[in-house]
């Protein structure tokens, strides 16, 4: 069995465009994004259905989704699903400036910026580890389920 | 032909198969009818006699209980299992048994046999909404009044077996770390799924002298979960491994977390209450089962040749 992921790819894409730095969305993108999932392939593995249910539940969830498929399932479903939301934010109208401005600040902020970056960066794969990785585990270890 | 009545729910899942291939030998000595959401695979079953009846009705439902014969055995298997949603299990495990005690009284001088799970009796049903169901439903046979026998049986082993299935999978992982969740001296007692329905079909005989009869039903040995997994490896020409436990606790709290949140699952957090409790019999068989029981499949007969 194959999982096509959330229930509302809608939500989906709300969900992710806030975790990629865009709060507010076109219905133009988002109709996209829900017509070009299917681009994104499927999958039936029970892990990374898992992680394609977090994508939908907001930022912070996105995020954990992300760091953790970034390790196991670097060219997974979820970031496949990933990579057309940000491709389409990055192209739409409304929304591709704040993924092609630069950065104005002194050498000295953009350091402090950059490893604030990576300190988010650091924790969140944490978490996303500490999270995931027990189900992950034991998803390995129990049959898929029949139903 | 006798007027003798049996009332079959879940006469199409795991065990209540194995029931209907049972009764089928001695379906001339009385009449039964199978509750069931798809008459259809019963009716078309080569065994199944012209004159037993399938209607169709779920007990999860909202529609009303078709009315059973006056004075029915009926045999009570129909459950949602771990792996379903809370709300499926309340609605066919409490709600559903509700609706069937409701209507044996209405069926005055039955009998009903509830197969029950042997997780009703586990200490830790922590996030586990299928044990609790089977306590709710067991008080409530309890209560109802109406003349009863509850069965738990213990790990049932049987083509279809769930716990079975997850057993071969830990067994024959080709993992290098040989991990099983929680510890590997868990104590389990499996049965094999053709002994449980050969019991059902002996205490259908049996009624109404087993009324108010409740017990737990195990297979002939009792194993700790590391030998069981051994044994699995040695009917499949492998060596025997050490296992190394990794703590449940964390893994039931984060899938628990999980769930409330409504993501899809490869596993429930209560599924894995197979692996932190002991899953063997603690109530002795009745007396009158004892010869049964000495028939009863071996481990070795159950996972002897079985693949997966």
């Amino acid at each position: 069995m194959t999982a096509r992921g959330t229930e509302d790819p809608r939500a989906e894409f709300r969900s992710v465009a806030r975790y990629l730095g865009t709060q507010v969305v076109s219905d133009h993108a988002t109709e996209l994004y829900a017509g070009m999932l299917s681009s994104a392939g499927e999958t039936s593995s029970p892990i990374e259905k898992t992680l394609l249910g977090m994508l939908g539940r907001g930022p912070l969830s996105a995020a954990l989704a992300d760091s953790y498929a970034r390790r196991f399932f670097p060219h997974g479903v979820v970031r496949r699903r990933l990579t057309l939301a940000l491709a389409l934010l990055e192209s739409g109208a409304g929304t591709h400036s704040s993924y092609d401005r630069g950065i104005g600040a002194s050498r000295p902020v953009t350091w402090a910026a950059l490893a604030g970056a990576g300190i988010v960066w650091l924790t969140r794969t944490v978490a996303a580890f500490l999270i995931l990785a027990p189900v992950h585990l034991v998803a390995s270890l129990w049959p898929r389920s029949r139903r | 032909m006798t007027s003798r009545a049996i009332v079959v729910t879940g006469a199409t899942g795991f065990i209540g198969t194995q029931l209907i291939g049972v009764l089928s030998a001695s379906a001339h000595t009385f009449s039964l009818v199978a509750l069931t959401r798809r008459p259809s695979s019963l009716t078309s079953l080569p065994t199944w006699p012209s004159h037993w009846r399938a209607i169709e009705h779920d007990i999860s439902s909202d529609r009303s209980m078709p009315s059973l014969p006056a004075g029915a055995t009926i045999i009570h298997l129909a459950a949602a299992t771990g792996s379903a949603s809370r709300n499926e299990i309340i609605r066919t495990n409490i709600t559903g048994t509700l609706r069937l005690i409701e209507a044996s009284k209405s069926a005055r001088g039955g009998h009903m046999i509830l197969v029950s799970s042997i997780a009703a009796r586990y200490d830790d049903k922590r996030w586990y909404a299928y044990a609790d169901s089977k306590v709710t439903a067991e008080k409530a046979l309890v209560q109802s009044g109406i003349a009863s026998t509850i069965v738990r049986p213990t790990v049932v082993m049987g083509p279809g077996s769930a716990a079975e299935a997850a057993l071969w999978k830990l067994a024959t992982s080709p993992s290098p770390l040989p991990l099983v969740p929680g510890s590997p001296h868990v104590r389990m007692q499996p049965i094999a799924v053709r002994d449980v329905a050969r019991t059902l079909e002996h205490l259908i005989h049996l009624a109404p002298t087993t009324a108010s009869l409740s017990f737990d039903l195990g297979g002939p040995e009792v194993l700790e979960l590391g030998e069981l997994l051994s044994r699995m490896r040695e009917a499949r020409q492998l060596t025997r491994r050490n296992y190394i436990p990794i703590p449940l606790t964390p893994i039931r709290l984060v899938l628990a977390a999980a769930e409330k949140i409504g993501l899809p699952l490869p596993v429930r957090a209560g599924q894995l209450a197979l692996f932190a409790n002991d899953s063997s019999a603690r109530t002795p068989l009745p007396p009158a089962l004892a010869d049964l029981s000495s028939t009863f499949s071996t481990v070795g007969e159950m996972i002897g040749g079985r693949r997966e």
